[in-house]
């Protein structure tokens, strides 16, 4: 039994999709691996190293070691700048013992212009989240150039190694974080906690403060999650001059001399107050990945009550990632891995009834 | 698999719902399990239907403990014991799923056991109908709670309401300082609990005071953050949440099989390398108690591990140790991050019997590097105090004499007035990944670089910084991956003892200590790695006196 006659063709190249490409790559299953960008990582490459001299476990360094290996292996198959146009379920081959497995996925990609038909017996959609557009809210987003959201600021520090004003490129001396900005929010249709936020304006903020000791960071919050693990929080790296208010803003403004100013209620002095801030950062939510309602119609699956995929497992179709819903770098490797053992599980289920049969006789 | 091959059994450690749920998708698999327990089979109820899953590849064995521990992955021999009798079980792979021992948080509340007091995993629906009154859950109070605990307390606070006998009133409270709602549907739950008329309340200003005034007496005081107003209650049930810790036949399992803790003692890290479940020993995975889909990707990982392929590893050579030479201090075995070195007289079996008799080693114990455990870091290699451990691994042979091609493609300089030479001891993990991706970002670099790749920062030696300076280096930098971050668990911080070691030399020699340095990066820190090179570059060039004696020398050799 030739190992590499079953394919799995892996639809998004982030951490997740990676992942997923590695696990069934290394047992010798062939892999496609299918991206949109011209080039692999999706969102977490942008993500910027928080460790200050101790590992805070984000696992933002993951990506590239996986993108080089999955560069690097005979086994996949890689498609940069590549859409997934068509997926049509095809007929069975025919069965010889003991591969009894008779159906598979004949699947069109699309790069600039041109297709591609690929055969695939199973299916792994990672194509990963959309953002909140955080326009929606009354914090003057778009219009206000020092009113940026957190994946702008993790992009700033990394690139530039430095914390500066969007708009005149100054210091900032003061700067807020408002957390849950489309997330919790059953207003927007979004009644779900995007996970990763809290872990990540916990780690940025003390980051920031170790490249600009006089800075002065203020996080609004509504619950403060745990970074990762469900076991008692990490939060030794938090600096203790960091001011934590439960309470999220009304709304920023600008002032005559052209300062943020945020509205908020503060639950300490029990009083609406207006304070100037230099930067603000919108902590965004995951939410589902905006096409969504696409994918869905072109693999045949459905969308679950908060409008992310839900997988199909009969059919052969499995989720990795935060295509799935939100969650963090560890969280997604997992899931990747979960996918690939269903994956396994479904082109291999024949065979092993069979089996099953013949260890009962 | 039919195509997937795969060599050898599992053994599971452990008899809970998790154990058997892998258990089950192991050998659904065609994978053949080995259970293994410490308990009896009336202890473990699921393991009532025994001969069920004889049929089904699994081998179930109850009252064993494991004892010992000795080969690598895909040949290990473990050693069992039950009721004083042993006996070995040789397996590929090894996965640790002993249940946690929980304790419910009694004394960090200030509260002694009581009839009205129970622990959250201990809360049930025949309780929750029962029970009339005030039922109290505190949850992540007074340290950080978390998303399976919120959700045990939500659903039996919703069932309490919803189930109340008739002529008798409950009021269900959650008294907590941060909701964990980061879980699937929680933000959700939470919602429809308040509507069901659960009380939720949050700390932050002042914590509510827990007063135990008889044996079944209990009364909770406490002022409402939002609206300051005071409350007191007589708590007729208190249900608290649970202290998780090991085990102590988990400290004996960790002991044996030579593996490192995480903060709460449990043995899978939560170093990055090691997701999903991995350890610091191939061919040994842990996890505590798992969702079903968490199942499925350990499954996965045990999978990957029982592959012939993933056995061997990426590369065939392995450093040896020579036995001639070998002083047998140990000093490899013990640093070995990987428990890769084993102590066996039985491998000598390739050494002439005139040699053996020569050097006395027939039945003594020799350190020996077991191929398919080691990972090529190297550390014990450096670290031999007699030079018997050798490697024909291109980059530990290389160390000291190679020059990196990628960083040759160096951006001119602009305006600085000397450019002092730098060695830079680069980590294959992190620092060579960081200094690539510099060089793809276009950073500036310092201009005489010279880049040495090491597997693992732990295997440089002083000889190597020492040999360094011998060639022309003003300055040699150590960069290794952050703390907590090491592949080979303290490759870096073996790394920076060696360094203080040297620096002390270089001082007594009258050399500036600043011309040696060490510092931490992370494999995506591009930017972060150009800055901290040229920062050296910068303190190396304010340094006197300038080595002048070597001048001459080095104006022969220096390229123009």
């Amino acid at each position: 039994m030739n190992p590499s006659d079953k394919r799995v063709l892996i639809v998004g190249g982030g951490i997740a999709g990676l992942s997923a490409a590695l696990y069934l790559a290394d047992l010798k299953v062939s892999v496609s691996l299918a991206e949109r960008a011209g080039a692999l990582g999706g969102h977490a490459k942008e993500l910027v190293c928080k460790a200050l001299d101790v590992c805070v476990h984000c696992g933002a360094c993951l990506v590239d070691e996986k993108i080089e290996r999955v560069l690097g292996h005979p086994g996949i198959e890689v498609f940069l700048g590549t859409d997934l146009v068509d997926v049509s379920k095809e007929a069975g081959k025919e069965a010889d013992e003991p591969h009894l497995w008779t159906g598979y996925y004949s699947v069109t990609l699309k790069r600039e212009g041109e297709k591609t038909v690929l055969e695939t017996e199973a299916i792994i959609l990672a194509q990963g989240f959309s953002t909140f557009d955080p326009v929606k809210k009354p914090y003057g987003y778009g219009l206000f150039e020092d009113v940026i959201t957190n994946l702008s600021l993790e992009k700033m520090i990394g690139q530039t190694g430095e914390l500066r004003k969007p708009s005149d490129k100054g210091m900032v001396k003061k700067m807020a974080f408002i957390q849950c900005v489309g997330s919790r929010d059953a207003g927007e249709g979004h009644p779900w906690c995007s996970k990763v936020c809290c872990a990540s304006a916990l780690r940025l903020s003390a980051l920031i403060k170790q490249m600009e000791p006089d800075i002065e960071i203020t996080i609004f919050y509504i619950d403060i999650q745990n970074p990762g693990s469900a076991l008692n929080a990490n939060y030794h790296q938090i600096p203790s001059d960091l001011r934590l208010i439960r309470s999220i803003p009304a709304d920023i403004f600008k002032t005559g001399d052209d300062q943020l100013k945020m509205s908020y209620f503060d639950p300490v002095k029990g009083e609406g107050l207006d304070e100037d801030f230099d930067l603000v950062v919108l902590s965004v939510g995951l939410v589902p990945n905006k096409d969504a309602g696409i994918l869905s119609s072109i693999c045949g699956v459905e969308l679950d009550d908060y409008g992310f995929i839900k997988a199909d497992s009969d059919q052969g179709i499995f989720l990795a990632g935060t295509v799935s819903g939100p969650m963090d770098i560890a969280e997604s490797v997992k899931s990747a891995g979960q996918a690939a053992f269903e994956a396994i599980e479904y082109f291999e289920k024949e065979y092993f009834e069979k089996e099953g049969r013949k260890k009962s006789l | 698999m039919s195509s997937i091959p795969l060599t050898g059994k599992a053994a599971i450690i452990g008899s809970g719902k998790t154990a058997l749920e892998l258990a089950d998708k192991l050998s659904g698999s065609g994978i053949e399990v080995l259970l293994l327990t410490k308990n009896g089979p009336q202890n473990s109820p699921l393991l009532k239907d025994y001969s069920d899953q004889k049929k089904k590849g699994i081998e179930i064995l109850t009252d064993r403990t494991v004892t010992g521990c000795s080969g690598e992955t895909g040949d290990y021999r473990l050693t069992l014991c039950s009721k004083g009798k042993k006996t070995v079980r040789e397996v590929g792979l090894i996965i640790i799923l002993e249940e946690e021992k929980r304790e419910p948080k009694l004394p960090l509340y200030g509260l002694d056991p009581s009839k009205n007091i129970i622990p959250l995993s201990k809360m049930n629906k025949k309780i929750g109908k029962d029970k009339s009154g005030n039922v109290f859950f505190i949850t992540g109070l007074l340290d950080e709670g978390n998303p399976a605990d919120l959700r045990e307390a939500l659903l039996s606070s919703i069932f309490i309401l919803e189930n109340t006998k008739k002529n008798k009133e409950s009021a269900a409270f959650i008294l907590t300082s941060n909701l964990k709602v980061a879980a699937l549907g929680l933000e959700s739950l939470k919602t429809k609990a308040l509507g069901a008329g659960v009380q939720i309340f949050k700390f932050n200003k002042t914590m509510p005071r827990i007063k135990q005034r008889s044996h079944s007496s209990v009364t909770i005081n406490f002022i409402d953050d939002i609206t300051d107003s005071e409350h007191e209650y007589n708590a007729d049930l208190l249900v608290i949440d649970e202290q998780v810790y090991p085990d102590p036949y988990m400290d004996d399992l960790i002991k044996i099989f030579g593996l490192k803790r995480n903060g709460a003692g449990f043995p899978t890290r939560e170093n990055i390398s090691r997701l999903s479940y991995r350890t610091n020993r191939r061919g040994v995975l842990a996890a505590g108690a798992l969702e079903s889909a968490e199942i499925k990707a350990l499954a996965l990982e045990s999978i990957t591990s029982l592959n012939p392929a993933s056995v061997s590893g990426e590369t065939n050579d392995r450093p040896c140790i020579d036995p001639k030479l070998c002083a047998r201090c140990l000093t490899c075995f013990r640093l070995c991050p990987h428990q890769a070195i084993e102590l066996n007289n039985k491998l000598n079996i390739g050494l002439d019997n005139k040699l053996k008799n020569e050097l006395n080693i027939a039945n003594s114990q020799n350190p020996v590097i077991s191929p398919n455990a080691c990972e090529g870091c190297g550390i014990c290699l450096s670290a031999c105090p007699a030079g018997a451990i050798r490697a024909d691994l291109p980059l530990i042979q290389n160390k000291t004499d190679s020059v990196s091609d990628s960083v040759s493609d160096r951006p001119k300089t602009e305006g600085s007035d000397t450019h002092p030479f730098l060695t830079v001891f680069c980590c294959r993990r992190s620092a060579v990944r960081a200094g690539r991706k510099a060089l793809g970002e276009g950073q500036y670099l310092p201009r005489n670089l010279k880049v040495v790749e090491v597997p693992c920062a732990g295997s440089i030696g002083e000889e190597d910084i020492f040999k360094a300076f011998c060639e022309q280096a003003d300055g040699v930098l150590i960069l290794t991956c952050h703390e907590g971050n090491c592949h080979s668990d303290q490759g870096n911080i073996l790394a920076i003892r060696r360094m203080a070691r040297v620096e002390k030399s270089l001082e007594q020699s009258g050399f500036s200590e600043k011309r040696l340095a060490a510092a931490s990066l992370a494999s995506n820190m591009g930017a972060g790695f150009a800055r901290i090179l040229n920062r050296f570059e910068k303190t190396i060039a304010g340094l006197e006196p300038k080595l002048d004696q070597r001048l001459d020398d080095r104006n022969e050799q220096r390229p123009d």
